[in-house]
Protein backbone atom coordinates (compact mmCIF):
# COMPACT_ATOMS: atom_id res chain seq x y z
CA UNK A 1 0.00 0.00 0.00
CA UNK A 2 2.82 2.65 -1.28
CA UNK A 3 -0.02 5.13 -1.67
CA UNK A 4 -1.70 5.41 1.80
CA UNK A 5 2.26 5.43 2.70
CA UNK A 6 2.75 8.30 0.81
CA UNK A 7 -0.25 9.99 1.76
CA UNK A 8 0.27 9.18 5.37
CA UNK A 9 3.91 11.16 5.01
CA UNK A 10 2.62 14.11 3.39
CA UNK A 11 -0.53 14.33 6.80
CA UNK A 12 3.05 14.16 8.93
CA UNK A 13 5.05 16.16 7.50
CA UNK A 14 2.86 18.80 5.61
CA UNK A 15 0.29 18.94 8.67
CA UNK A 16 0.04 23.10 9.17
CA UNK A 17 -0.16 23.10 5.56
CA UNK A 18 -3.10 21.03 5.72
CA UNK A 19 -4.81 22.23 8.31
CA UNK A 20 -4.41 25.91 6.59
CA UNK A 21 -5.82 24.96 3.23
CA UNK A 22 -8.45 22.83 5.59
CA UNK A 23 -9.59 26.26 7.45
CA UNK A 24 -9.39 27.87 3.86
CA UNK A 25 -11.96 25.70 2.88
CA UNK A 26 -13.68 25.81 6.10
CA UNK A 27 -14.08 29.69 6.19
CA UNK A 28 -15.99 29.49 2.72
CA UNK A 29 -18.27 26.59 3.72
CA UNK A 30 -19.20 26.16 7.29
CA UNK A 31 -22.07 28.38 9.42
CA UNK A 32 -19.68 28.97 12.27
CA UNK A 33 -16.27 30.21 10.74
CA UNK A 34 -15.22 32.40 14.25
CA UNK A 35 -16.05 29.12 16.58
CA UNK A 36 -13.69 27.01 14.10
CA UNK A 37 -10.46 29.12 13.62
CA UNK A 38 -10.96 29.91 17.57
CA UNK A 39 -11.54 26.12 18.02
CA UNK A 40 -7.83 25.49 16.29
CA UNK A 41 -6.31 27.67 17.53
CA UNK A 42 -7.48 26.22 21.08
CA UNK A 43 -6.29 22.55 20.16
CA UNK A 44 -3.04 23.85 18.58
CA UNK A 45 -2.20 25.21 22.11
CA UNK A 46 -3.99 23.12 24.40
CA UNK A 47 -2.96 19.66 22.62
CA UNK A 48 0.83 20.13 24.02
CA UNK A 49 0.18 20.93 27.50
CA UNK A 50 -2.85 17.96 27.52
CA UNK A 51 0.52 15.72 26.26
CA UNK A 52 2.77 16.58 28.67
CA UNK A 53 0.51 16.61 31.45
CA UNK A 54 -0.95 13.04 30.51
CA UNK A 55 2.43 12.04 29.79
CA UNK A 56 1.39 8.61 27.48
CA UNK A 57 3.95 7.01 25.17
CA UNK A 58 4.02 6.60 21.57
CA UNK A 59 3.73 3.08 20.47
CA UNK A 60 6.66 3.59 18.13
CA UNK A 61 8.66 5.27 21.28
CA UNK A 62 11.47 2.53 21.43
CA UNK A 63 11.81 2.49 17.45
CA UNK A 64 13.99 5.80 15.37
CA UNK A 65 11.96 8.28 13.27
CA UNK A 66 9.39 8.71 15.85
CA UNK A 67 8.00 11.89 16.56
CA UNK A 68 9.70 13.05 20.12
CA UNK A 69 6.23 14.44 21.34
CA UNK A 70 3.68 12.26 23.53
CA UNK A 71 1.19 10.34 22.27
CA UNK A 72 -2.00 11.40 23.99
CA UNK A 73 -4.54 13.17 22.66
CA UNK A 74 -3.52 12.64 18.69
CA UNK A 75 -3.01 16.27 17.87
CA UNK A 76 -3.47 15.16 13.68
CA UNK A 77 -6.86 13.54 14.94
CA UNK A 78 -7.91 16.19 16.93
CA UNK A 79 -7.24 19.24 14.28
CA UNK A 80 -8.89 17.19 11.71
CA UNK A 81 -12.54 16.38 13.71
CA UNK A 82 -12.59 20.01 14.56
CA UNK A 83 -13.00 20.77 10.83
CA UNK A 84 -16.10 17.65 11.23
CA UNK A 85 -17.58 19.48 14.07
CA UNK A 86 -17.04 22.60 12.55
CA UNK A 87 -19.12 21.29 8.97
CA UNK A 88 -22.06 19.31 10.63
CA UNK A 89 -24.89 21.18 8.87
CA UNK A 90 -22.93 21.85 5.88
CA UNK A 91 -22.66 20.04 2.68
CA UNK A 92 -18.74 20.22 3.34
CA UNK A 93 -19.09 17.31 5.42
CA UNK A 94 -18.78 15.27 3.29
CA UNK A 95 -15.27 16.24 2.38
CA UNK A 96 -14.47 16.54 5.74
CA UNK A 97 -15.66 13.72 7.56
CA UNK A 98 -13.84 11.34 5.23
CA UNK A 99 -10.95 13.62 5.70
CA UNK A 100 -10.41 13.37 9.02
CA UNK A 101 -11.45 9.20 9.49
CA UNK A 102 -8.48 9.37 6.21
CA UNK A 103 -6.24 11.58 8.48
CA UNK A 104 -6.91 9.69 12.04
CA UNK A 105 -6.06 6.03 9.85
CA UNK A 106 -2.76 7.16 8.76
CA UNK A 107 -1.84 8.17 12.30
CA UNK A 108 -2.50 4.31 13.18
CA UNK A 109 -1.07 3.00 9.47
CA UNK A 110 2.04 4.66 10.67
CA UNK A 111 2.68 3.42 14.15
CA UNK A 112 2.98 6.64 15.86
CA UNK A 113 -0.46 6.37 18.00
CA UNK A 114 -2.53 3.78 19.24
CA UNK A 115 -6.66 3.70 18.81
CA UNK A 116 -7.07 5.45 22.22
CA UNK A 117 -4.73 8.32 21.43
CA UNK A 118 -6.50 8.40 18.21
CA UNK A 119 -9.68 8.28 20.09
CA UNK A 120 -8.69 10.91 22.69
CA UNK A 121 -7.64 12.97 20.10
CA UNK A 122 -11.32 13.17 18.17
CA UNK A 123 -12.76 13.47 21.86
CA UNK A 124 -10.63 16.18 22.51
CA UNK A 125 -11.81 17.53 19.44
CA UNK A 126 -15.04 17.95 19.60
CA UNK A 127 -15.46 18.93 23.59
CA UNK A 128 -13.35 21.94 22.70
CA UNK A 129 -15.32 22.94 19.70
CA UNK A 130 -18.47 22.80 21.32
CA UNK A 131 -17.05 24.61 24.45
CA UNK A 132 -15.79 27.17 22.51
CA UNK A 133 -18.96 27.44 20.56
CA UNK A 134 -20.39 27.98 23.84
CA UNK A 135 -18.25 30.53 25.07
CA UNK A 136 -18.59 32.34 22.10
CA UNK A 137 -22.07 32.49 22.30
CA UNK A 138 -22.19 33.47 26.02
CA UNK A 139 -19.51 36.39 25.04
CA UNK A 140 -21.47 37.67 22.01
CA UNK A 141 -24.44 37.90 23.95
CA UNK A 142 -22.78 39.84 26.89
CA UNK A 143 -20.79 42.29 24.62
CA UNK A 144 -23.05 42.32 21.31
CA UNK A 145 -20.33 40.83 19.39
CA UNK A 146 -21.42 39.51 15.70
CA UNK A 147 -17.89 38.68 14.69
CA UNK A 148 -14.21 38.31 15.48
CA UNK A 149 -13.41 41.41 13.83
CA UNK A 150 -15.52 43.12 16.00
CA UNK A 151 -13.99 41.47 19.33
CA UNK A 152 -10.46 42.95 18.02
CA UNK A 153 -9.94 46.19 20.48
CA UNK A 154 -9.05 48.65 18.70
CA UNK A 155 -6.41 51.80 19.16
CA UNK A 156 -7.46 55.36 20.48
CA UNK A 157 -9.21 57.10 18.28
CA UNK A 158 -10.17 53.89 15.88
CA UNK B 1 -50.99 13.66 28.36
CA UNK B 2 -50.97 16.45 30.96
CA UNK B 3 -51.53 16.36 34.66
CA UNK B 4 -53.36 18.94 36.62
CA UNK B 5 -50.65 21.91 37.63
CA UNK B 6 -48.09 20.07 35.05
CA UNK B 7 -46.11 22.88 35.16
CA UNK B 8 -42.66 21.65 37.07
CA UNK B 9 -39.98 23.82 38.08
CA UNK B 10 -38.22 23.35 34.97
CA UNK B 11 -40.74 24.89 32.71
CA UNK B 12 -41.30 21.59 31.09
CA UNK B 13 -45.09 20.43 30.87
CA UNK B 14 -43.84 17.29 28.51
CA UNK B 15 -43.03 14.72 31.82
CA UNK B 16 -43.92 11.55 29.81
CA UNK B 17 -41.56 12.60 26.82
CA UNK B 18 -38.87 13.92 29.18
CA UNK B 19 -39.53 10.82 30.90
CA UNK B 20 -39.33 8.24 27.98
CA UNK B 21 -35.77 10.21 27.07
CA UNK B 22 -34.37 10.05 30.30
CA UNK B 23 -35.02 6.28 30.53
CA UNK B 24 -33.16 6.10 26.83
CA UNK B 25 -29.90 8.37 28.28
CA UNK B 26 -29.86 6.04 31.23
CA UNK B 27 -30.02 3.13 29.36
CA UNK B 28 -27.71 4.19 26.79
CA UNK B 29 -25.29 4.80 29.81
CA UNK B 30 -25.60 1.36 30.80
CA UNK B 31 -25.05 -0.13 27.68
CA UNK B 32 -21.70 1.49 27.25
CA UNK B 33 -20.63 0.95 30.90
CA UNK B 34 -21.50 -2.83 29.96
CA UNK B 35 -19.67 -2.93 26.25
CA UNK B 36 -16.66 -1.60 28.68
CA UNK B 37 -16.37 -4.38 31.17
CA UNK B 38 -17.65 -7.27 28.55
CA UNK B 39 -15.87 -5.96 25.17
CA UNK B 40 -12.71 -3.78 26.31
CA UNK B 41 -11.85 0.11 26.31
CA UNK B 42 -10.63 -0.51 22.28
CA UNK B 43 -13.66 -1.87 21.32
CA UNK B 44 -16.29 0.39 22.96
CA UNK B 45 -14.31 3.17 22.04
CA UNK B 46 -14.51 2.00 17.97
CA UNK B 47 -18.15 1.57 18.68
CA UNK B 48 -18.53 4.93 19.91
CA UNK B 49 -16.17 6.49 17.15
CA UNK B 50 -18.73 4.89 14.60
CA UNK B 51 -21.45 6.05 16.06
CA UNK B 52 -20.31 10.19 16.03
CA UNK B 53 -19.18 9.46 12.49
CA UNK B 54 -23.03 8.15 11.37
CA UNK B 55 -24.29 10.42 13.65
CA UNK B 56 -22.62 13.40 12.38
CA UNK B 57 -23.80 12.66 9.02
CA UNK B 58 -27.40 11.52 9.69
CA UNK B 59 -27.66 15.12 12.10
CA UNK B 60 -25.89 16.68 8.55
CA UNK B 61 -28.31 15.11 6.17
CA UNK B 62 -31.24 16.55 8.81
CA UNK B 63 -30.19 20.17 8.68
CA UNK B 64 -29.85 20.30 5.31
CA UNK B 65 -33.31 19.46 4.94
CA UNK B 66 -33.16 16.13 3.66
CA UNK B 67 -35.55 12.85 5.27
CA UNK B 68 -34.00 10.52 7.31
CA UNK B 69 -36.86 7.73 8.16
CA UNK B 70 -35.75 6.52 11.36
CA UNK B 71 -33.48 9.08 12.29
CA UNK B 72 -36.24 11.71 12.15
CA UNK B 73 -38.42 9.40 13.98
CA UNK B 74 -36.04 8.85 16.93
CA UNK B 75 -35.42 12.14 17.14
CA UNK B 76 -39.32 12.89 17.27
CA UNK B 77 -39.80 10.76 19.99
CA UNK B 78 -36.43 11.17 22.27
CA UNK B 79 -34.66 14.27 21.33
CA UNK B 80 -35.76 18.15 21.95
CA UNK B 81 -36.33 20.99 19.68
CA UNK B 82 -33.44 22.69 19.13
CA UNK B 83 -30.97 24.21 16.16
CA UNK B 84 -28.88 21.10 15.48
CA UNK B 85 -31.11 18.06 15.43
CA UNK B 86 -30.23 15.15 17.70
CA UNK B 87 -27.39 17.71 19.74
CA UNK B 88 -28.43 16.24 23.01
CA UNK B 89 -27.60 12.88 22.02
CA UNK B 90 -24.44 13.44 20.23
CA UNK B 91 -23.45 15.43 23.12
CA UNK B 92 -23.69 12.45 25.00
CA UNK B 93 -21.83 10.30 23.20
CA UNK B 94 -19.09 12.80 23.12
CA UNK B 95 -19.42 12.69 26.38
CA UNK B 96 -19.16 9.38 27.23
CA UNK B 97 -16.01 8.86 24.80
CA UNK B 98 -14.37 11.76 26.43
CA UNK B 99 -14.56 10.00 29.76
CA UNK B 100 -13.57 7.10 28.50
CA UNK B 101 -10.20 8.49 26.63
CA UNK B 102 -8.87 10.83 29.36
CA UNK B 103 -10.08 8.79 32.93
CA UNK B 104 -7.06 7.83 34.04
CA UNK B 105 -8.29 4.50 34.93
CA UNK B 106 -10.94 2.45 34.06
CA UNK B 107 -12.57 2.79 37.39
CA UNK B 108 -13.27 5.76 37.49
CA UNK B 109 -14.48 5.99 33.58
CA UNK B 110 -16.96 3.44 34.55
CA UNK B 111 -17.82 5.08 37.43
CA UNK B 112 -18.34 8.94 35.85
CA UNK B 113 -20.49 7.18 33.14
CA UNK B 114 -22.41 5.69 35.38
CA UNK B 115 -22.85 9.11 37.52
CA UNK B 116 -23.66 10.63 34.08
CA UNK B 117 -26.27 7.94 32.78
CA UNK B 118 -28.06 7.38 36.34
CA UNK B 119 -27.26 10.66 37.86
CA UNK B 120 -28.26 12.92 35.62
CA UNK B 121 -30.88 10.60 33.75
CA UNK B 122 -32.89 10.27 37.10
CA UNK B 123 -31.90 13.49 38.47
CA UNK B 124 -34.22 15.01 35.80
CA UNK B 125 -37.31 12.23 36.09
CA UNK B 126 -37.29 13.37 39.86
CA UNK B 127 -36.53 17.01 39.15
CA UNK B 128 -39.37 17.63 37.14
CA UNK B 129 -41.59 16.71 39.36
CA UNK B 130 -39.92 18.85 42.17
CA UNK B 131 -41.22 21.73 44.09
CA UNK B 132 -38.48 23.51 46.17
CA UNK B 133 -36.17 25.46 43.60
CA UNK B 134 -32.24 26.11 44.16
CA UNK B 135 -31.88 29.19 44.86
CA UNK B 136 -29.28 30.12 42.41
CA UNK B 137 -31.20 28.22 39.53
CA UNK B 138 -34.91 27.84 39.70
CA UNK B 139 -34.94 25.88 36.63
CA UNK B 140 -33.69 22.99 39.33
CA UNK B 141 -35.43 21.63 42.27
CA UNK B 142 -33.51 20.52 45.62
CA UNK B 143 -35.13 17.13 44.71
CA UNK B 144 -33.67 17.01 41.38
CA UNK B 145 -30.53 17.49 42.97
CA UNK B 146 -31.03 15.15 45.87
CA UNK B 147 -32.16 12.23 43.30
CA UNK B 148 -28.88 12.66 40.99
CA UNK B 149 -26.39 12.65 44.68
CA UNK B 150 -28.06 9.41 45.28
CA UNK B 151 -28.33 7.72 41.78
CA UNK B 152 -24.65 8.43 40.95
CA UNK B 153 -23.32 7.34 44.64
CA UNK B 154 -24.85 4.22 44.30
CA UNK B 155 -23.84 3.22 40.74
CA UNK B 156 -20.15 4.51 41.14
CA UNK B 157 -19.15 3.55 45.35
CA UNK B 158 -19.18 -0.27 43.71
CA UNK B 159 -16.57 0.62 41.55
CA UNK B 160 -14.56 3.39 43.01
CA UNK B 161 -15.88 3.67 47.24
CA UNK B 162 -16.66 6.33 48.72
CA UNK B 163 -14.97 9.12 46.51
CA UNK B 164 -17.69 8.14 44.50
CA UNK B 165 -20.31 9.61 46.87
CA UNK B 166 -17.79 12.77 46.61
CA UNK B 167 -17.89 12.82 43.19
CA UNK B 168 -21.48 12.75 42.99
CA UNK B 169 -22.00 15.17 45.32
CA UNK B 170 -19.92 17.71 43.21
CA UNK B 171 -21.05 16.90 39.84
CA UNK B 172 -24.78 17.06 41.19
CA UNK B 173 -23.49 20.72 42.16
CA UNK B 174 -22.13 21.41 38.48
CA UNK B 175 -24.91 20.26 37.15
CA UNK B 176 -26.99 22.79 39.16
CA UNK B 177 -25.18 25.72 37.70
CA UNK B 178 -26.87 28.26 35.66
CA UNK B 179 -24.40 27.78 32.70
CA UNK B 180 -26.67 26.82 29.78
CA UNK B 181 -24.22 24.24 28.47
CA UNK B 182 -25.45 20.91 27.95
CA UNK B 183 -25.40 18.14 30.74
CA UNK B 184 -23.92 15.71 28.48
CA UNK B 185 -20.46 17.62 27.80
CA UNK B 186 -20.81 19.51 31.28
CA UNK B 187 -20.89 16.50 33.65
CA UNK B 188 -17.56 14.81 31.67
CA UNK B 189 -15.40 17.61 31.35
CA UNK B 190 -16.54 18.57 35.21
CA UNK B 191 -15.40 14.87 36.31
CA UNK B 192 -12.24 14.65 34.00
CA UNK B 193 -10.84 17.94 35.77
CA UNK B 194 -11.99 17.00 39.47
CA UNK B 195 -10.34 13.41 38.78
CA UNK B 196 -6.91 15.20 38.12
CA UNK B 197 -7.41 17.58 41.33
CA UNK B 198 -8.82 14.78 43.59
CA UNK B 199 -7.79 11.00 42.02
Amino acid sequence: MDWLYALAMVFNDQYMLIVAIGAAIALLTVRKKEVLLLALLAVYFLTPVVKDFYAVERPCADNGGCPNSYGFPSTHAAAAFVFVAAGIGSAIILFFLPAAVLIAYTRLYLGVHTIDQVAGGVAFAFVVYFLVEWLWERLSERFGIKSLWQAIPRGVGA
Amino acid sequence: MKKHGARSAAGNGDWMGEDWRQAVHVLFGACVMVAFVLLGKTLTILGLLAMLCVAVLFISRSMLGRKNPLFDLLLEKFERRVVMPGKGAFMYVVGALFLLTFSRSPEFALAALGILAFGDGVSTMVGLRGKRKLAWNPKKTVEGTAAFIAAGAIVSFPLIGLVGVVYSVLLALVETLPLELDDNLLIPVAAVLLNLVIK
